[in-house]
Parts: C-alpha cells; sequence; structure tokens
C-alpha cells in the first residue's frame, strides 16, 4: 500500500475507530485528496444503486404495530419507524436512512427490459427507438463535469448491455454507458496513470492523441457520405473517442494516492493472474467483486475523480445462484417462485443487496468530510426494478441513504397510500416524483421527469 | 388499412398483411383491466374473410414504423431497395477480425458489445443498442496493447519498414497493404497520407518513438475496422447504388462466417469477380461449405428458438436432482448437432419441424429417461415413438420454456405464437396477481384456467396458452412424461391465416406447425431478419414475396433459403441515402 505522511493522521483514525468488522475495506487505502478540491467545501455526491428481481416487501418494508405492513390507504412520514428484517443491516446509520413505500418504477411493461428505463421513466416500445435520458447522467452535467470522469458505471455480475444491462442514457437512441465489471479494469482507468513518469505521460499523451485524432479523420471521411441514423452513431463513436482522450489526460494529471495494483484481488488489467487470486469469474467470488467495486468507488470519490456513481448489482433477469448464502437456484426462476421456501431465499438475497448498499454507507459515514462525514455528502439511491419476482412493479423498493449536508433529509419511513387502478401509474406516486426531488437537491431544477403523465408531485418530503 | 398490392396475386401465401388488425381487434394489449373482451364473440378477424383464403398473420404491422423508423408498410415495388448503412461489426465478427489479423482471443479487451442475449433477438441487429463508452475504451486498449506485435509482424514481411527511415514510397506501398488487409478495402490517397503523415510526425518525437504502432493503433482505431460499410459505389443509377465488390465481399462473409473475407474472396473482390449474379454465387456456396459457415447456422437457430440458454438456467433440485449445468449444456450440444446436421443434409423446413432423428450421449439419455445411445460420444438416434418429433420438442427448448419446477404452458404457446409465427405479443403487464401455487392432484392446465375465464387475460392468454397445451408431455427438465388425467395435450391453433383448428397431442401440434405455409412463410421472415440485421420494412416486400413463394411452396432445404438470401441481388443494391438520410 503505498504510504502518504500526510494522511497518516486520518488513517490511524480510520482504522483506530470508525472501521468496524462490517465496514472494514478490502484494501486500506491511504486516502488521499485531489490538491485542488480538498480546500473548499466538500462536493455533492449521488450514488445509484440498482438491484435486480425484486424482494419480499412484507419482510423489506417496515413493519406497523401488528408486525404486518401498513394499511395501503394510509399516507404519512415519519422518523420513528421500525427497521424491517432485510433493512436491519441499516441500523447503525437509520438516522440517515429514508424508506420509502409505495411509489413505483412506472416504465413498468413489467418485462425485465423495463430495467434499461429505471433512471430513465419513459415507456419503452417495443421495436421502436429507446427515448430517454437517464437520472444520473442529468446530475453529472451539473455536478460532474469539473472531476476527470463525469461518472463511474460499476457492475457485480452484471454481465450486460442493453437491454437488461445499461443504465444511463445520455440521449434519445442509442447512446448508453454500460458497467464495468472488472475491478482491475476500474483500478486501471482510475489510477492507473497517476503518478507516471511527467516525461513518460507526455508522450503517452501525444501518442494516444494522434491515434485518436487519425481515427476522428477516418469518421470525418465517413460521415460525408451516411445518412443522419449512421452519423449518430458515427457521433457516438467520435464522442467515445474524445471522452477516453479526456479522461486519461485528467486522470493522469489527478495528484491523488492511490491504492496499488496489489489491492485488486483479481488479477491485473493486463489480465495477467495474481497467483491463487480469487477468480473473477466464480459464482462464489460475487461478494467480494461487490466489495471492491465499492471500495474503488469510494476511492474514487475521496480523490474527487468523480461525483456520481452507479451500482448495478446483478442485470434485470439474471440467472446466477447465490452460493455463498447457501443458495443454488438461478435467482430469476427463483424470483418466480412463491412457495414459503422460495421467499425464505429470496429474503437471503435482498437482505445481501441490503448489506453491500449499507457497506458502502457505513463506509462512506467513517470519513470525516468538512464538519460531518462523506456519507453526509453524498446521497445513495438505492432502487430496484421490480417489486416481486413476478413482473410487478407497484412500490418498488426505494431506500435513500446519507445527503445531510447536501440538501437532503434523511431519518424517514415515508408511506404512501396505494390505489390499486387499472392505470395505477396514473393514480398513484412513481418515481420521477423522486427524481424530481433528487435532482432539485443536486441544483438540476425541473418540474417534471420522464414522462409527464407518470409524475403525480415530487417527493419533497426527502429535501431539507 | 391498406391492402399488400400483392395480395390478390397469391393466396397461399403466409407473407401477408393482416395481423394488426386482428391483435387489435382482439385487444391484446398488455394492459390488464383494460382489454376490451367486445371481440370475444368467437368471430374470425375480418381479414381472412375479406382477402379469400390466406390472410391474416404477420407481425409486421401495415403502416407504422420499424425500429428505426421506417415505414413498414410492405409493398411489393421492384426498384426498392434497402437503404445505404454502415453496420457494426458483432462481439464475434470482432474477435474474428482480430484473429484473422493474428491477435489470439486472449489478448482482447472484452466486452466488444453487448453480452447479455436479448431473448429472441438475432446477435446482428444493425442498430443494437451496444455503442457504449465501454466498448470503445475496450476497442481502443486492444488496438493499442496489440499494436506492437502486430507492428513487429509487419516489419518482419516488409524490409522497408526495418530500416532506420522508411521512404515515403515505402510508407504509402506497405499502409496500402496492411490497410487492405486490415480495414478491407483499399483505402485512398487521402486516407493512405493520414496514417503516412501520423507515421511522420511520431517518428520525429523526441524519445520512445514508436511510428508503425501507431499507425496499426490507429487503423485498428477507425470506424473502416469496426464498422462494415455498406454505402456502395458513388454514382447512383435512379437512385440505387451496388455495393463494390469489397463491400459485397464483406457482407458475403460476415453474413456467412462472421468473420472477415478470406484470401480467395479478397482477391475474387479485386480481380472484378464479384460483378455477376454467377460469380456471386459460386462464392456464396464456397463460404457455405466452409467449416465456420455451420457456425452461423447454429446461431441462427439458438437465436431464434432461444435454447442456448438451457445451458446457464438451473431447476428446482427437489423436482430435478440431476440436473445442472452439465445436463443443461449436453441439451445445448444436442440440439446444435442436430441442426448442423439437418442443415448439411440439405433438409427442408419441415423435416426441422418434425423429424424423429435427435442427437444424444449415455449421459442425457440417461438423464431424460430415454432409450440409451450406449455410446458416451454424441450420437444420431432415430426415435421411433412420438418422444421427439422436431426442433420445438428438443429438451432444450422444452427446458428453457419451462418453470423452476415444471412446464410452462404460457411460456411455450409464446414461443410457437412469437417465434413460429411471427406474430408479436405485447410484454406481460405489470402488477399481475401470482398463479395459485402448484398443488398435488391439481395439473398445470387447471392451475391457468382463469387465463380462459377472466377476459382481462383471455384476450392476450387465447393466443398462447392453448398451442402451450400441446407440449404437456414434457416436464420441466424436457423430459418425456405418459398422458394421464393430469397431463393432457389436446389444444388448439386460432387466429392464424391457414393453421387454425384443433389438435391432438405433440403429433398433432407439430405435424400442424410444419405443414403450415404460414409458419414457412415466417421461418422465411426470420432467415430474413437474420441476414439482414433488422426487421423487414417497405423496401423488402418484392424481395420476401419471391423468397417466400419458392420456399413455401416447394419446400427447398434450408440451407437453399440462406444461399438464395444472400445471393440475391437485393442483398447487394441499395437506395441511396443523402445526407439527410432522404433518398438520393
Amino acid at each position: 500500500m503505498s504510504q502518504h505522511p500526510i494522511h497518516s493522521s486520518r488513517r490511524s483514525f480510520l482504522h483506530g475507530t470508525a472501521r468496524t468488522a462490517l465496514a472494514l475495506p478490502l484494501f486500506a487505502s491511504a486516502f488521499g485528496e485531489r490538491g485542488a478540491g480538498a480546500a473548499g467545501a466538500a462536493p455533492k455526491r449521488v450514488v445509484f444503486v440498482a438491484s435486480v428481481l425484486g424482494t419480499v416487501p412484507s419482510r423489506f418494508f417496515p413493519p406497523g404495530p401488528d408486525g404486518k405492513l401498513f394499511p395501503e390507504d394510509k399516507r404519512f412520514v415519519t422518523s420513528d419507524y421500525k427497521l424491517s428484517p432485510i433493512l436491519l443491516p441499516f441500523a447503525p446509520l437509520q438516522k440517515e436512512v429514508t424508506v420509502v413505500q409505495n411509489i413505483s418504477h412506472a416504465a413498468g411493461g413489467g418485462g425485465h427490459d423495463d430495467y434499461q428505463q429505471l433512471l430513465v421513466q419513459r415507456p419503452l416500445v417495443e421495436k421502436a427507438p429507446r427515448v430517454g435520458v437517464s437520472l444520473d447522467t442529468l446530475i453529472a452535467k451539473q455536478i460532474g463535469s469539473q472531476t476527470p470522469v463525469s461518472q463511474l458505471n460499476l457492475g457485480v455480475q452484471c454481465l450486460g448491455g442493453a437491454p437488461y444491462g445499461c443504465l444511463s442514457w445520455f440521449a434519445d437512441g442509442n447512446k448508453g454507458l454500460d458497467p464495468e465489471n472488472e475491478p482491475a479494469k476500474v483500478f486501471a482507468r482510475l489510477f492507473a496513470n497517476v503518478k507516471a513518469d511527467p516525461t513518460e505521460l507526455l508522450r503517452a499523451r501525444a501518442q494516444r492523441k494522434s491515434v485518436l485524432d487519425a481515427a476522428l479523420g477516418q469518421i470525418k471521411t465517413l460521415s460525408a457520405r451516411i445518412g443522419q441514423q449512421d452519423r449518430d452513431k458515427l457521433a457516438a463513436y467520435a464522442d467515445s473517442l474524445r471522452a477516453v482522450e479526456k479522461q486519461l489526460d485528467d486522470l493522469a494529471a489527478a495528484t491523488c494516492k492511490s491504492p496499488t495494483i496489489a489491492d485488486i484481488p483479481f488479477g491485473k488489467p493486463d489480465g495477467a493472474s495474481i497467483p491463487n487470486a480469487p477468480q473473477l469469474s466464480a459464482i462464489a467470488s460475487t461478494p467480494l467483486i461487490a466489495k471492491t467495486q465499492i471500495d474503488l468507488l469510494v476511492q474514487a470519490f475521496m480523490c474527487d475523480l468523480t461525483r456520481v456513481g452507479v451500482l448495478q448489482i446483478g442485470f434485470e433477469g439474471t440467472l446466477i445462484p447465490h452460493p455463498w448464502l447457501g443458495i443454488k437456484d438461478g435467482f430469476h426462476d427463483l424470483s418466480h417462485g412463491e412457495d414459503e421456501a422460495s421467499h425464505a431465499k429470496q429474503e437471503k438475497i435482498s437482505h445481501w443487496n441490503a448489506e453491500m448498499v449499507a457497506y458502502l454507507a457505513t463506509q462512506l459515514a467513517a470519513i470525516p468530510e468538512g464538519e460531518g462525514t462523506a456519507l453526509d455528502n453524498t446521497l445513495i439511491v438505492w432502487l430496484h426494478s421490480l417489486t416481486l419476482g413476478t413482473h410487478s412493479t407497484s412500490s418498488t423498493p426505494t431506500v435513500l441513504i446519507g445527503g445531510r449536508k447536501a440538501g437532503f433529509a434523511p431519518g424517514k419511513f415515508i408511506h404512501e397510500p396505494y390505489q390499486y387502478a387499472p392505470n395505477s401509474f396514473s393514480v398513484n406516486r412513481n418515481m420521477p416524483d423522486l427524481f424530481v426531488a433528487v435532482a432539485k437537491g443536486f441544483g438540476v431544477p425541473m418540474t417534471t421527469f420522464g414522462e409527464p403523465k407518470w409524475n403525480r408531485q415530487p417527493l419533497s418530503e426527502i429535501l431539507a | 388499412m391498406k391492402k399488400c398490392k400483392w395480395y390478390s396475386m397469391s393466396h397461399t401465401l403466409a407473407l401477408n398483411c393482416f395481423a394488426p388488425l386482428f391483435l387489435l381487434t382482439l385487444g391484446c394489449t398488455g394492459v390488464v383491466g383494460q382489454a376490451s373482451d367486445a371481440s370475444d364473440t368467437g368471430s374470425k378477424p375480418k381479414s381472412s374473410a375479406s382477402g379469400g383464403a390466406g390472410g391474416a398473420a404477420t407481425s409486421t404491422p401495415l403502416g407504422g414504423q420499424d425500429a428505426v423508423g421506417n415505414d413498414l408498410t410492405l409493398d411489393c415495388d421492384a426498384s426498392a431497395y434497402p437503404k445505404t448503412q454502415i453496420w457494426k461489426l458483432t462481439t464475434r465478427q470482432l474477435i474474428n477480425s482480430f484473429a484473422a489479423l493474428g491477435v489470439p482471443a486472449d489478448k482482447l479487451r472484452l466486452p466488444f458489445g453487448s453480452t447479455s442475449a436479448t431473448p429472441f433477438a438475432f446477435a446482428n441487429k444493425a442498430d443494437s443498442l451496444d455503442l457504449s463508452d465501454l466498448v470503445f475504451e475496450n476497442l481502443f486498449d486492444t488496438a493499442t496493447a496489440n499494436a506492437p506485435a502486430l507492428a513487429a509482424s509487419w516489419r518482419g514481411r516488409a524490409p522497408c519498414l526495418a530500416q532506420a527511415k522508411p521512404t515515403t514510397q515505402c510508407l504509402q506501398s506497405e499502409i496500402r497493404t496492411f490497410g487492405r488487409r486490415a480495414l478491407r478495402k483499399t483505402l485512398d490517397d487521402a486516407a493512405v497520407n493520414r496514417f503516412v503523415d501520423l507515421f511522420a510526425e511520431e517518428a520525429a518525437a523526441p524519445t520512445a518513438s514508436a511510428p508503425l504502432e501507431q499507425v496499426v493503433a490507429a487503423m485498428l482505431t477507425s470506424p473502416d475496422f469496426l464498422f462494415r460499410s455498406e454505402l456502395g459505389s458513388t454514382d447512383a443509377v435512379n437512385g440505387v447504388v451496388t455495393l463494390t465488390p469489397q463491400e459485397t465481399a464483406s457482407a458475403l462473409s460476415y453474413s456467412l462466417t462472421d468473420g472477415p473475407p478470406d484470401e480467395l474472396l479478397t482477391k475474387a473482390a479485386d480481380a472484378g469477380e464479384l460483378a455477376t449474379a454467377a460469380q456471386v454465387d459460386r462464392q456464396v456456396a464456397r463460404l457455405m461449405a466452409e467449416p465456420t459457415h455451420l457456425g452461423v447456422v447454429e446461431r441462427f437457430f439458438q437465436e431464434w428458438l432461444g435454447y442456448g440458454r438451457a445451458a446457464e438456467i438451473s431447476k428446482d433440485a427437489k423436482v430435478f436432482p440431476r440436473f445442472g449445468r452439465e445436463v443443461g449444456a449436453s441439451m445445448v450440444l444436442a440440439t446444435n448437432l442436430l441442426v448442423r446436421d439437418l442443415y448439411r443434409k440439405d433438409q427442408g423446413y419441415r423435416s426441422f419441424m418434425s423429424t424423429r432423428t435427435i442427437f444424444t450421449n449415455n449421459a442425457l439419455a440417461s438423464f431424460l429417461g430415454e432409450p440409451m445411445a450406449s455410446t458416451d460420444e454424441f450420437r444420431e438416434v432415430k426415435t421411433n415413438q412420438q418422444l421427439r418429433v422436431g426442433l420445438l420438442t428438443q429438451p432444450s427448448v422444452m427446458t428453457v420454456e419451462a418453470t423452476l419446477s415444471d412446464s410452462d404452458i404460457v411460456k411455450r404457446g409464446r414461443l410457437v405464437r412469437q417465434q413460429i409465427f411471427c406474430h408479436d405479443l405485447p410484454a406481460p403487464p405489470p402488477n399481475i396477481p401470482p398463479l395459485k401455487p402448484t398443488e398435488p392432484g391439481v395439473s398445470n392446465r387447471q392451475r391457468i384456467q382463469e387465463h380462459s375465464e377472466n377476459p382481462a387475460c383471455r384476450t392476450c392468454h387465447r393466443l398462447m396458452d392453448p398451442i402451450g397445451f400441446g407440449f404437456e408431455n414434457y416436464d420441466g427438465a424436457g423430459r418425456f412424461r405418459a398422458s394421464s388425467d393430469l397431463i393432457q395435450t389436446s389444444g388448439k391453433i386460432e387466429f392464424t391465416a391457414s393453421t387454425d383448428g384443433d389438435f391432438s397431442g405433440i403429433e398433432g401440434l407439430t405435424g400442424a406447425l410444419a405443414e403450415s405455409p404460414d409458419t414457412a412463410g415466417c421461418f422465411v421472415r426470420q432467415a430474413f431478419r437474420f441476414v439482414y440485421g433488422r426487421l423487414e420494412n417497405r423496401s423488402d416486400g418484392c424481395e420476401l414475396l419471391k423468397t417466400s413463394r419458392s420456399f413455401v411452396d416447394s419446400q427447398p432445404p434450408v440451407s437453399s433459403l440462406f444461399r438464395g438470401l444472400v445471393a440475391a441481388e437485393h442483398f447487394r443494391k441499395r437506395t441511396a441515402v443523402d445526407n439527410e438520410g432522404k433518398r438520393l
């Protein structure tokens, strides 16, 4: 691990007190700060976490006095609520946790395809071009443009592109951002160029620039001969090339202390193996992948390399089993199971997802920042694309953590009434209501988000 | 509603235009509670009555737009051709393209595109949604990481490059040669000079200069490598262009082998020997004899019927204790062997749908409880009973179209409706209350009884469930089970052009499907979508009409369907579009 005397006091603080057994990260990194960012006010950040294939609602939402869910016609907001069994990993942080019951992922046609619309909230029309811009990219435009990486999309066994893989969409049409599943590649992208020899760095940048310029030249020639739709494809290609260029340059210029490659447990970015390392491809490695990805995200935040994170735990419809929980059934098929035994397994999986989100929150809460902690400056938005495996999207499980000094007022249970109706999305509150409020918190004003008819009333209860 | 122009010309044709009408009439919208059951009077949609024999059922709406905004009205307009386009290579095509240059698969940084399988979508969709930063980063990294090795072997081939200061002449000629191979086209002077300049600029750098590596990296990062160009020559005649010989070579090669043109094809293109229909057909026949072609065929069947997932799914261990990844993978292999075998033997569509031949080995046969193959290697076995009848009854297909513990009548019916009849169905609506759990003594069929009683369910489920009943002899892991009080296999096909009727059991169902002109016509559409990487649109009317007619009527080998589609003039001509996407 790299040593850095300036931060030794922080490091010992972290080791000495706040890093409980649950929160102990995989690599004990010295959280460095980016030179310029450290002096000013702490930056606001947001993380969207998406879990798939629903949960067991009766074990997810806070129970009423009789141990059952609150009646569906009640509307109330309270800071006095009991955590459900699935959400128990949040117990030490309950003051920072807001649970929202009975708002829905309205894009739901009920299929797994709607996963890609989770942060977009526009209907997905089969065989038509997809439309909509996702909330994360809109916020990244506002708060992420000053950082080298405008947003960091990480996957945990999320081996998909569209339609089940992508959550982040930059514009109508084809331009999405896939999550990176391999921690070593995340590491390479973020940290490999930090601290390189300045002369070498200059050469490497010049070389990269000429390669990219040549490719851009070819794109220009080709663009002159093709129709608009194909030109959009090439424009997306060119954007990506420029993004690669900018990112590599900005990252190289960062002065942050980084973890070393030895800290990434899955092998080197060039594909070389580390003896006795866990296998990235092994399903049993999943919890380790998740924690490593979260560690990298926290590290990137602390270096101010990015301010927007998207963490996708599995992809919608995933078939992986959960052997580390003693569950051999493939998740998708299991999620359709409606007997007691299936429910017990679904609960375990949902609980594990909660543990991972709590791991992220706990790490941030352990890092002092300004007058508070990094969690106070970071809003975590934990979403699900389905409520149950049986393709229900009403009352999708929704939890917000942190953000106390970023304009949010966590620590509540918000119970919305839910009315069953054929057009339920036009009657009840939906994700767009949450998203308008989240966007407002990050200084992105809007009156509606996504599909206008799915907007009821912004969920301003979450704002300070 | 417009009428297809050829409609009156043909009555046995399964390629027809009225399905959307009946689907709308039916009220199958994918929204529970809003479906009207007004049409549920047992009356058939008017379309076939008004159109004579054979007039319903296609997946493509008349009018409206497809995924890329094309008007979908199908006309037989003999002067209509597909639009010019560029077409991103699939992951497999990119892997093969790198391999052809000498970059092995383990030196690639994947993924190069979407790795998640969209159910029932062909991987080579031209408008696929996998243009993400991550993909581009991976390509860029792959290009730069492999540039040194490629540059070294290039220098080994070209002594003039190994000199301290290669001459401009040497550079121009070498870049032309390497570019022809890597980018599958002859570079024009501007492009050659761009790479020569890049070389010179890098050569002038004070330290760590690697000019040839730079050229290689730039070529492999360029759009000419990543995309197939189908822009045609620049001299449009009446707005129509023909693909250049080099574009034709790529089109043939990527379509038939998922890889770049080989040496013979490259030579043929450069020698002007891809100009006539006969010359093209000769190359098509040659490529179809390549082993790589069978891989493409396998991909077609696997993506068409979605059976590849059998290797990935799990089952309820209490019900199927012996089912696991290995069993699932051998099911997929067994089906792959079967489709390869039938294809290679020039079998027709009917044969694929009704063959009694299976491939199996001891382990799989033992799992399925079928007569032993008595060999550990997979081999061909003829079944004399109703055990396996055609591709749809393959264990891999039945295992995928099932729940954790049992058959899934709805999914099996949907497979037939969507993939065999080409009738699009809406996604399941949100917030469906779950079915009652399985109980002993209650058949699967009884369990979904509500679908036929509740009008909100019935409008869509009548398109699926009565067909799915036909597969009840196959359990949730594809094993055959005999009919009984709980396993009843009679069913009904409704709302098709000419396949409607009651059937009894799997032989009745597969027999009806195998003989149906509707499903044969749909198969042509599926093959068309696969070859063209997109849904059919109005410019394809004539081509589909012509292909369907001969395929449905004379039932030629499936291989000749592919041969015909790829060798067709329609495959090589394009409607030129200008910068605004308008026809020139």
